[in-house]
């Protein structure tokens, strides 16, 4: 295959990784109503390089033919798209998951439960937790943060041209009229929140969303097929996921001992294993803590998530070993002026990594 | 009378953990203990309080639908049980305590009287020794804002001779000389009490801090973590984190015992060396 561009190479190398990590694919639908499902290798000006199984030739698709592209990893591309060069990484995910309305607007809120025909939803509310069962019949499709989605039988014509339009709604004022009448629980002391219970899911949603990003910048890191100028960007990448260039990782040395770095250092180093290529897999359950406010008006929490280790050598797996890794998250606000208007705003960022324990 | 560590709870805490292979993925088995695992104190508390989000309940009710978790079977999760400090007489005591129906005790990662209790590495001038530093959460009233601040610390080196001879004092006529013996005295490092106020209270944190400043102490690193919770009336525990295979790991119940007011005060100072 052709490599045009360090950024060409991120890509690819991402969805590599991403395919190992999640059994979601990439989905393109076409105009003719048919849907192709597989990976998307590359994208030019007028055609979309495509794989659609693990051992398939690769074709190309004229973007003409098709409509929408939905990323596994929630990211969307809808067609005709103005062509800004060579196309890399789509970076346009929602951190929230999405209801599409009938009234072709997008609805960001918290979906507990798509299982059954209602959804059971929650929101940002100004005070308490709030939740909501929505009939599915009444919405036009779900788009999940992660990347899964129901159309509930709409087109992808119709989808397309939501998100093209990307109207947002304010959560609560589509959501209001089906507040579900809930039975509070027996009161289980749950400490002293000074954020509601579905702003806390929605942040560490966030947060969790971003360890998953890291994960996938350590493999590229890490793995020595990866070009040194484009591992470069990658480690800039992964640094920007932090609070800041001071946020300390902690490993293990082989004697015991435990070492602290920053981490650009960290990661920089990662590049120096003796493996010729590294794999690095978090499992499919985390911890995540309450968020609790601190001295300079931020939030402070962590997740707790393992981590598996193999190193290849001449493709043999010579080293494995789980690692539960304690990661601090921060959510900061910060203030930006938009049209003239000063906006608080929010992210989540990764802060200190410990180590909590190791399974060679 | 329900036996302390039975049924349920014990077969899934007793698994042990599998021979892991080269394969890249984090298995079920796997999951499992990092379900049941004690991850942080967060989770500690949030399991001792029977908090509906916490991980081990969601995972519970996924992979045992049928099987209804109680505070007791969370709590029974929280202790230790390879060569506990604890009897199991004491913590079947303790556990109906917090549980009785009329007056449940809840654990507040905001109170003051839950400590942190860190157990450092350092040198002093060059030499490696230990230093215990405690730690509180300090909350303000006027944000509701949270810290962890040092409250007390113990770096045994640095403690004063508690050597006395009754012939060393600055007699009472010193002012006439305008202490001409005050020089002497502080040259008389091992008798240096005998000067000092029968009163004098020693702060183990200043001199800690002070050697800190000086640049006597250098910082190296953590080697371990000690919770000790004095919340709970008449009762003291303390928490260490274990690391091991298996579903009995993480931050467990290490030490169980009963304390009133006045043992606990104790304890505070002589254990903790906290400077309230």
């Amino acid at each position: 295959m052709n490599i045009k561009s360090p950024i060409s190479l991120a890509f690819l190398l991402t969805c590599a990784v991403i395919q190992q990590l999640h059994a979601q694919e990439d989905v393109v639908f076409l105009k003719n109503n048919s849907k192709k499902i597989g990976k998307v290798l590359s994208i030019s000006q007028d055609k979309v390089e495509f794989q659609p199984g693990l051992d398939a030739k690769s074709e190309k698709i004229l973007k003409s033919d098709l409509e929408l592209i939905m990323f596994e990893n929630g990211s969307y591309l809808t067609l005709p798209s103005e062509y800004k060069g060579l196309e890399g990484p789509i970076e346009n995910r929602h951190s929230e998951d999405w209801i599409l309305t009938k009234d072709e607007r997008i609805v960001e809120c918290v979906i507990e439960n798509a299982e059954s025909e209602i959804l059971k939803v929650s929101a940002m509310g100004d005070s308490g937790k709030k939740d909501f069962s929505i009939p599915k019949s009444e919405v036009q499709a779900v788009l999940f943060a992660n990347g899964k989605k129901q159309f509930l039988g709409s087109s992808p014509t119709m989808i397309s041209g939501i998100l093209r339009k990307k109207q947002l709604q304010a959560p609560l004022e589509f959501l209001e009229k089906y507040q579900a009448k809930k039975e509070e629980p027996k009161k289980a002391f749950d400490g002293r929140l000074a954020l509601d219970r579905a702003s806390q899911e929605q942040l560490q949603k966030k947060g969790l969303q971003k360890v998953d990003d890291l994960g996938k910048y350590l493999n590229l890191i890490a793995n020595k097929s990866t070009e040194a100028a484009v591992a470069s960007k990658v480690v800039d990448q992964a640094v920007a996921l932090f609070l800041s260039d001071s946020s300390i990782v902690e490993t293990k040395r082989p004697n015991g001992d435990r070492k602290q770095e920053f981490i650009r250092n960290y990661l920089t180093k990662l590049r120096l294993l003796k493996y010729s290529k590294v794999v690095i897999a978090w499992s499919d359950i985390s911890y995540v803590s309450n968020l609790r406010k601190g001295p300079d008006g931020n939030y402070y929490g962590v997740i707790s998530i393992q981590q598996k280790f193999t190193g290849f050598i001449d493709n043999k797996p010579v080293f494995a070993d789980v690692t539960t890794k304690n990661i601090e998250i921060v959510l900061k606000t910060y203030k930006k002026e938009v049209d003239g208007e000063s906006l608080e705003l929010w992210d989540v960022f990764l802060n200190n990594v410990g180590i909590s324990e190791s399974k060679s | 009378m329900r036996i302390f560590c039975a049924g349920f709870l014990l077969f899934l805490l007793l698994g042990k953990a599998q021979g892991q292979g080269l394969n890249n993925k984090i298995g079920p088995f796997q999951n499992a203990e990092f379900a049941f695992e004690v991850k942080t104190i967060d989770e500690f508390i949030e399991r001792f309080n029977n908090d509906q989000y916490t991980l081990i309940r969601q995972y519970m009710e996924e992979k045992f639908p049928k099987k209804k978790l109680t505070r007791l079977d969370l709590i029974r999760t929280l202790f230790n049980y390879e060569d506990p400090l604890w009897s199991k007489e004491d913590a079947l005591e303790f556990s109906n305590y917090v549980l009785d129906q009329k007056d449940e005790k809840f654990l507040d990662f905001y109170s003051d009287t839950w400590y942190a209790q860190a157990e450092c590495l350092v040198k002093y001038k060059g030499v490696p020794k230990k230093v215990n530093i405690t730690l509180q959460v300090f909350v303000s009233d006027r944000t509701g804002a949270a810290k962890w601040v040092i409250c007390g610390a113990r770096a045994p080196f640095l403690d004063f001779s508690n050597r006395i001879d009754s012939k060393k004092f600055l007699n009472p006529i010193s002012h006439a000389t305008d202490f001409i013996g005050l020089r002497k005295a502080m040259e008389d490092k091992v008798f240096l009490k005998n000067y000092l106020s029968e009163d004098f209270k020693e702060s183990h944190l200043n001199k800690y801090l002070a050697a800190l400043a000086s640049g006597d102490i250098v910082f190296e690193q953590i080697s371990s973590i000690t919770y000790h919770f004095l919340s709970i009336d008449n009762w003291l525990f303390t928490v260490k984190e274990y690391r091991r295979p298996g579903k009995n790991s993480g931050w467990l119940i290490q030490s169980l015992s009963k304390r009133n007011q006045s043992e606990k005060a104790d304890y505070l100072k002589n254990n903790l060396f906290c400077d309230h």
